[in-house]
């Protein structure tokens, strides 16, 4: 069931409705069976390995906790590898056995051995996200940070809580299960704010990400049919196109959350307007990039390193978090090659802060945000290509090829989208300009409500007339 | 808990009232905004239609300009296809445009064709019933294939076809694919031929004309008239299920212009605001103004003398010795794309509801005793890699067949040729281009004359 459904929109009312017409104590059972008939409504079977992940990091846990005294520390550490191997292995299993098989293919077809046959297994959607939000919550017993969850129910619950179950925000166990607990009224301050964030996120993905889908699937599915400013259209449009899908999926499941009393963490703080790419990673997906943080870069040294180490800790978690992506090597090269933007924007800062007093830009702070914001948009949209592109030689020949002169066929889409690909991003980005003006903000909270609802409506009826019906997935499900 | 501790944890009624209220508002709002673009695009879509009066209006009068003798009567009907091929062609990237004929043939049964072509976009691309019936005297085939048609579509369109009282055929060629039955891939649904401006409701539309034409013209006491009622009153539409929320969604948006046209939008606003192509448009008296009939008797007006809709008459341009130069023909459907031979990875999940449905289908014509005969039309073979799904349906399609006594030719395995390795015949890896279809047609004429009825 997608957000972007006409089931969703008669799932949610019902659900909230009767999660809280009941007494408190009966709100988890109602809410987890909610999340579970949300989760197979997609595959049914694939709940099962939600099961599995659920029973196993709960039993995990506590067995870390009860074995944790000082007279059993290996002990504790076997039933944490024993549990995080479960964990990575279900991993492994359904999204990267394709891949390594191939890699096995090729290398072995050089020195001539039988190719192996990898059957292909449908990939359960979002389990990179419940499998990184159940591992959180394993190493953070581990480490003493959480205590282990004893009740079976609230930790299922803290598992599959529906919102986020499928793409996220990744969430922390500290953030979420004292909210999951608590009891919660159905305040008109949170039906207001969450509906807001839910209309909001709507608009991002049916209206800006799948009009926009249309262009670059059409490029990307032929790159050799285009080439020159024909190439940097999809990119382009890619480059907004996943920022709405991925953060318009957020923001609806942030939404449904607050309507409920249950506040997500932020996961994207209007990352086009980063001024630098290590900024652009603190705004960008920020629950999986602090998940990365806290459990793979910290962990290894984090920056309190020697130089060399530290290059070597920015790009393994790069490159971890490219193949978390997807099970192909053009995500590991994306995942790398913005590892090398945050190396090489460490290393030239110097330079950089040095261009800017001979230029004097630096004294035009506007000028310098600008510029940078701009660098580092290109910079991010060239690393899309690897994102996007099916392979390595459409990587490749889009890269050798979009600086040369025009070549592409549009013709085909309807001269409405096209002017959609443009209207809608300007749109969008002018309204979150607009929403970073303190100013602004408190006028229009101020405002006669009147001026607010009318604004909702416009926005629900350029979502109804202009949306794309045709209930796309959201891209990150597939991760 | 006691009674007074749960009322406690409930919403109060001030906090949903609120809610409500402005939701309310909210949405009453949105309504009004869409609704009242949706009365431009109407006014918008009829300026559209006198349009089309004003040029049916010009053919007529250029033909009543002619005169009398059998040159006359040749330009007359030339002049009439040309008109007719024009607004078709005004509509052929349009959604649903393309098959505008073929309902047509289903509700106004012109060619009454004894051999039905079913099947996907590439049979409705790659089939050309005119080289079939050259080489076939004595029978006539229409191609009735759609584009993403699935079994499950396959089985309403089945109902609208007989609703419609076309004669049963003697023979169905079923263009199989093996991805037919991956209902992810093949998109068509019934309700998106049935809006108002689709050709399903168009027919319908027509045939209810005639039928309250023919009623008030005679005594709705007798039988004849009583069958011509009830036709009438069930033809308004297919039944959906209120659980299926798509359906009910997409049944809610066929009824709004605004929504079905919405790729019109930016002609819309153009012809609102006066810019570009408005001056093309026709005065609204100039159609009061249209009077019906033409020379040689056949009317292209309707009673008001207005042409509502295309004229699609199935009689095609010929040259000056009688071949045949409409690109269009009995259904077929060309389409020429540049296609450079690239590889594109097809993945392809089947149903069951699909296979069940295509079971289904085959019991319906079997029971209706119509023959049957699968085809799976060619493909660019080296242009998609579909793993083995290819191979697992075609076998499974085999099995069916197997199962059933039906002859299957699959022309991308036994029946392989060089057609298949030639993408120049191709406007993708799957749809054949206008040489291709000719290529393929050509062949299947032969091959399918020891099972013709």
């Amino acid at each position: 069931m997608l957000f972007n459904s006409v089931q969703f929109l008669i799932f949610f009312p019902v659900t909230i409705i009767i999660y809280f017409l009941l007494p408190h104590k009966f709100r988890k059972y109602f809410l987890l069976a909610a999340s579970c008939y949300f989760y197979m409504s997609f595959i049914p079977k694939y709940i099962f390995i939600l099961l599995f992940t659920t029973i196993v990091d709960y039993s995990g846990a506590l067995a870390v906790e009860r074995l944790g005294g000082a007279e059993k520390p290996r002990a504790k550490k076997a039933a944490f590898i024993i549990a995080l191997a479960c964990n990575i292995g279900l991993l492994v299993f359904f999204k990267y056995l394709g891949m390594l098989g191939d890699t096995f293919n090729f290398f072995g077809a050089m020195i001539n051995l039988k190719t192996i046959v990898v059957p292909e297994i449908a990939l359960p959607i979002g389990i990179s996200f419940h499998t990184f939000q159940s591992m959180g919550y394993l190493i953070d017993v581990y480490t003493g940070k959480e205590k282990a969850e004893h009740n079976f129910i609230n930790f299922a619950l803290f598992l599959m809580y529906f919102p986020q179950l499928v793409a996220g925000p990744i969430e922390r166990s500290r953030n979420l299960f004292s909210q999951l607990k608590a009891e919660h009224r159905l305040t008109y301050d949170n039906i207001s704010a969450g509906g807001r964030m839910m209309l909001w996120g709507m608009f991002k993905k049916v209206v800006v990400a799948d009009n926009l889908a249309i262009i670059s699937d059409a490029v990307f599915s032929n790159v050799t049919g285009f080439s020159g400013m024909g190439l940097v259209v999809g990119i382009l449009c890619f480059t907004v196109q996943i920022y709405c899908d991925f953060s318009g999926y957020s923001d609806i499941a942030i939404g449904c959350a607050r309507v409920m009393d249950i506040n997500l963490m932020t996961n994207f703080d209007t990352p086009y307007f980063s001024a630098s790419t290590p900024e652009f990673w603190r705004r960008w997906h920020i629950s999986l990039s602090t998940w990365f943080r806290d459990y793979i870069y910290i962990p290894m040294g984090g920056n309190r390193v020697s130089k060399p180490r530290w290059v070597l800790n920015q790009m393994v978690t790069f490159a971890v978090s490219g193949i978390w992506h997807g099970a192909n090597f053009t995500y590991a090269v994306w995942g790398l090659l913005n590892g090398a933007y945050i190396v090489i924007s460490r290393f030239t800062k110097p330079l950089r802060e040095k261009l800017k007093r001979v230029t004097h830009v630096g004294s035009v702070p506007a000028l310098s945000q600008g510029i940078g914001i701009a660098v580092t948009f290109c910079l991010i949209s060239f690393s899309w290509i690897f994102f996007r592109a099916d392979n390595f030689a459409d990587a490749f020949y889009v890269i050798s090829n979009m600086f040369g002169s025009y070549a592409g066929d549009f013709s085909k889409l309807s001269e409405l989208r096209l002017h959609l690909a443009y209207a809608a991003p300007a749109m969008l980005f002018g309204i979150e300009i607009l929403m970073k003006q303190p100013k602004i903000v408190s006028w229009y909270k101020n405002t006669n409500t009147f001026v607010r609802i009318a604004s909702y409506a416009l926005l629900t009826a350029i979502i109804i007339v202009f949306g794309a019906y045709d209930n796309k997935a959201f891209i990150y499900f597939q991760f | 808990m006691t009674m007074t501790e749960y009322k406690k944890t409930l919403p109060d009624a001030k906090t949903i009232l609120r809610a409500l209220w402005k939701t309310f508002v909210t949405l009453a709002l949105t309504a009004a905004l869409v609704f009242g673009m949706n009365a431009m695009m109407q006014a918008f879509l009829d300026d559209e239609l006198r349009s089309v009066r004003e040029s049916a209006q010009k053919t007529a009068e250029d033909i009543a300009a002619l005169g009398e003798g059998d040159q006359t009567a040749a330009l007359t009907k030339r002049l009439k296809l040309t008109a007719q091929e024009e607004f078709y062609q005004k509509y052929k990237n349009r959604e649903s445009y393309h098959y505008y004929g073929q309902f047509y043939e289903m509700f106004e049964q012109v060619e009454n064709a004894d051999v039905l072509f079913l099947g996907t976009s590439h049979t409705a691309h790659g089939l050309n019933p005119l080289y079939i019936e050259k080489e076939n005297t004595g029978h006539s085939f229409f191609n009735f294939a759609l584009n993403g048609s699935n079994p499950q579509y396959y089985l309403d369109w089945y109902k609208v076809f007989r609703e419609s009282g076309y004669p049963t055929p003697k023979m169905i060629v079923f263009c199989v694919d093996w991805f037919m039955c991956d209902d992810g891939w093949l998109w068509r649904r019934i309700d998106f031929d049935d809006s108002p401006d689709k050709p399903i409701a168009i027919m319908r539309s027509l045939r209810q004309t005639e039928i309250a034409a023919a009623k008030a013209a005679s005594d709705t006491s007798d039988e004849a008239g009583a069958e011509q009622t009830e036709a009438a009153e069930t033809s308004g539409g297919e039944k959906i299920n209120w659980w299926d929320a798509d359906a009910v969604m997409t049944k809610v948006f066929n009824q709004i212009p605004l929504i079905f046209s919405r790729d019109r939008i930016p002609e819309m606003l153009r012809w609102a605001f006066g810019i570009g192509e408005a001056e093309q448009n026709v005065p609204a008296e100039t159609s009061d103004e249209a009077s019906g009939g033409d020379k040689d008797g056949e009317s292209i007006y309707d009673e008001n003398g207005s042409v509502i809709m295309p004229e699609y008459h199935h009689e095609y341009l010929t040259d000056a010795i009688g071949n045949v130069t409409s690109m269009y023909y009995k259904g077929f459907i060309p389409w020429e794309s540049y296609y450079d031979g690239s590889v594109s990875e097809q993945p392809c999940n089947v149903t069951n509801a699909e296979k069940d449905a295509f079971v289904a289908l085959i019991n319906q014509f079997m029971d209706d005793g119509i023959q049957l005969l699968f085809v799976e039309v060619p493909e660019y073979v080296n242009g998609r890699i579909a793993g083995s799904a290819m191979e697992e349906n075609n076998a499974w399609i085999k099995k069916i067949a197997d199962r059933y006594g039906i002859k299957f030719l699959n022309y991308n395995d036994e029946l392989y040729s060089d057609i298949n390795d030639d993408y120049e015949l191709f406007s993708d890896w799957g749809h054949m281009n206008n040489g291709g279809a000719t290529l393929f047609s050509k062949k299947l004429a032969q091959d399918i004359k020891p099972y013709l009825p």
